[in-house]
């Protein structure tokens, strides 16, 4: 693998081991403020037991998580220093922000939501349950905003004198529809999940017989916030493709294994990707799938009759009309013609710099922000260097879709059982799902952000930039030492989370003892 | 003052499960520091370059001979 192969891969492993604690931060930070809040309305102390299992939990998984994200910046300096110093302010700025945010709000809340009791009101400990747990979403906005631009960048300017993509609109970066529903999507599904894996513990609590009402009243709260944020998610998601349709359809060509769209696409609720199959021949798609009719033109649109473009038809800039006409829009040859002559204007630009000649400067600048757009097809060699891993990306997709169906049936019957018919709470196998459920719903999650990912492939920047462009000029032995180091150190960390989290989840909350009232 | 750091000597003092977690964290923030970032991960750019000209121009120069 080369170095740049080696650096995808550190930077999807850390990623990864980060959105294992950031979405049951999230979440569980909503459930202890919503548990908290009950207590404080009514004073009953079973409550309040309730809350400090939950927070103790969070607190577990919060220390975990923390500072894992900060090596994802140290990659940016050492193996992606092109695209750090390429992206500037755009991306600094908010990192920034959320640094400072994460500091102050969340480490001054933290801390009296942990050491407060007793010692602040309750009223002042309750509000900073409640900022603690939006101080994380906060936080959490930042990381997206900047990620969400690099999937749609807008707002910026390039400056080919400092190099650098300087911001010419904050609202136009952190009010993009793509930052807007990506903000959404991640952090409801932090909800979600974080109400599994309260369904999933109080599961085990009535497996083994013990504190039946405390886990009974933790199903109904999870239960509640996790069909909220799944609900929420499904919106937002819903949001997203109409983006990703617009912004990188070739991401959702790739999602769906496309490579010859249609007027009323369907879409394939489940298949199998014919390995053989690749842009330039002519196999057929998949080995096996089930599909809806005009399922994708619907996602992808919201109409049933629209046209849907494959990989081939975007390669080759074809665009179907209503009317059935073929209408040739720039074809991915072009725009690696067009990315080339942008490389060529930096390049006059560079001598004109050094040389301190203004006109030819201006001239140069001129040149290059006409073909900006295509700046990266520059890299290319070839159009079918801008399809992404189909396979990986169709894969994931639709995990992340089936298990997300699942987890709507899940809440639903959990909710329809613990009001309705608590008796099947006795039921064995019902609490296995239950527990078995926590594996889902991170694999659902982990799966969209490798949708996400994969799928923008071959973009760090889409249209601006290429991985293989963004990679610094290091050994790729270096990256391969530190890979290693991070997968050990990071296994060792979840080890040790799940073995405290493990601990304290089987010593069970305290006892409740009498109520204020 | 005083108030706030007593708030924060009592509360640490306080901790049960906290206690073995502060001693992961420490570790963690000793091996992400004072191991990765001082001996395998340089900022290139602020490590090779003196300032923002030189570090455009590295920049320039790498991304138009890619």
């Amino acid at each position: 693998m080369s170095v740049v192969d080696w650096s995808r891969w550190q930077f999807a492993l850390t990623a990864m081991y980060h959105w294992l604690f950031v979405p049951l931060t999230l979440g569980l930070s909503m459930i202890v403020a919503i548990m908290e809040t009950i207590y404080f309305r009514t004073r009953d102390r079973r409550w309040l037991a309730m809350t400090k299992f939950w927070m103790i939990l969070f607190g577990i998984n919060f220390a975990m998580g923390v500072a894992t994200g900060i090596i994802l910046e140290f990659e940016f300096g050492t193996n992606w220093s092109n695209y750090s110093w390429f992206v500037g302010d755009i991306f600094g700025a908010p990192l920034a922000i959320e640094g400072l945010l994460a500091f102050f709000m969340e480490s001054t809340f933290i801390a009296v939501m942990f050491f407060g009791w007793n010692k602040v009101s309750p009223r002042f400990h309750l509000a900073s349950t409640w900022l603690t747990g939006i101080g994380a979403s906060i936080s959490a906005v930042w990381i997206l905003i900047a990620n969400s631009w690099m999937q749609y960048p807008v707002g910026m300017e390039f400056d080919p004198a400092q190099m650098r993509n300087v911001m010419s609109s904050f609202s136009e970066v952190v009010l993009s529809p793509v930052a807007i529903h990506k903000i959404i999507h991640s952090i409801a599904s932090g909800w979600t999940l974080a109400g599994v894996f309260v369904i999933g513990v109080s599961c085990w609590f009535l497996l083994k017989k013990r504190h039946h009402d405390f886990a009974v009243s933790s199903i109904k709260v999870g239960g509640w916030v996790g069909l909220v944020g799944l609900l929420v998610t499904l919106w937002a998601g819903d949001g997203s493709a109409l983006d990703v349709a617009k912004y990188q359809p070739m991401k959702l060509a790739a999602m769906e294994g496309l490579y010859k769209g249609q007027h009323g696409q369907a879409i394939t609720a489940f298949g199998i990707i014919n390995p053989a199959k690749n842009a330039q021949n002519d196999e057929d798609e998949y080995l096996f799938d089930i599909s809806i009719p005009y399922g994708l033109s619907f996602l992808a649109t919201h109409d049933p009759h629209a046209f849907v473009p494959g990989i081939n038809d975007l390669i080759e800039g074809r665009y179907i009309t209503a009317a059935g006409d073929t209408v040739n829009t720039v074809s991915y040859a072009e725009r690696i013609a067009l990315g080339k002559q942008a490389h060529e204007a930096l390049r006059a630009f560079d001598k004109a710099y050094a040389a301190g000649d203004q006109a030819a400067m201006d001239a140069a600048k001129a040149d290059l922000r006409t073909n900006y757009k295509y700046f990266g097809y520059g890299y290319l060699d070839s159009p079918y260097d801008a399809v992404p891993p189909v396979a990986m990306t169709f894969y994931t997709f639709h995990i992340m879709v089936i298990l997300g169906s699942y987890l709507l049936l899940f809440f639903v019957v959990v909710l329809f059982v613990v009001y309705r018919k608590p008796a099947w709470l006795g039921k064995k196998w019902l609490l296995w799902i239950g527990m078995l459920s926590i594996a889902a719903v991170w694999i659902c999650s982990e799966a969209g952000w490798i949708t996400a990912e994969v799928g923008r492939q071959p973009w760090i920047i889409q249209d601006i930039m290429p991985t293989r462009a963004a990679i610094s000029d290091i050994a790729t032995s270096t990256v391969i030492t530190t890979f290693w180091m991070f997968a050990a150190v990071f296994t060792a960390l979840l080890c040790a989370e799940m073995c405290i989290m493990g601990r304290r989840i089987a010593k069970g909350p305290e006892d409740p003892g009498s109520t204020d009232k | 003052m005083n108030k706030i750091v007593r708030f924060y000597v009592e509360g640490f003092r306080q901790m049960t499960t906290g206690r073995a977690l502060w001693a992961l964290i420490i570790v963690k923030l000793l091996i992400i520091f004072g191991i990765m970032k001082l001996f395998f991960f340089p900022d290139i750019l602020s490590r090779d370059y003196s300032n923002d000209s030189e570090r455009a121009a590295a920049v320039r120069s790498t991304l138009t001979s890619r």
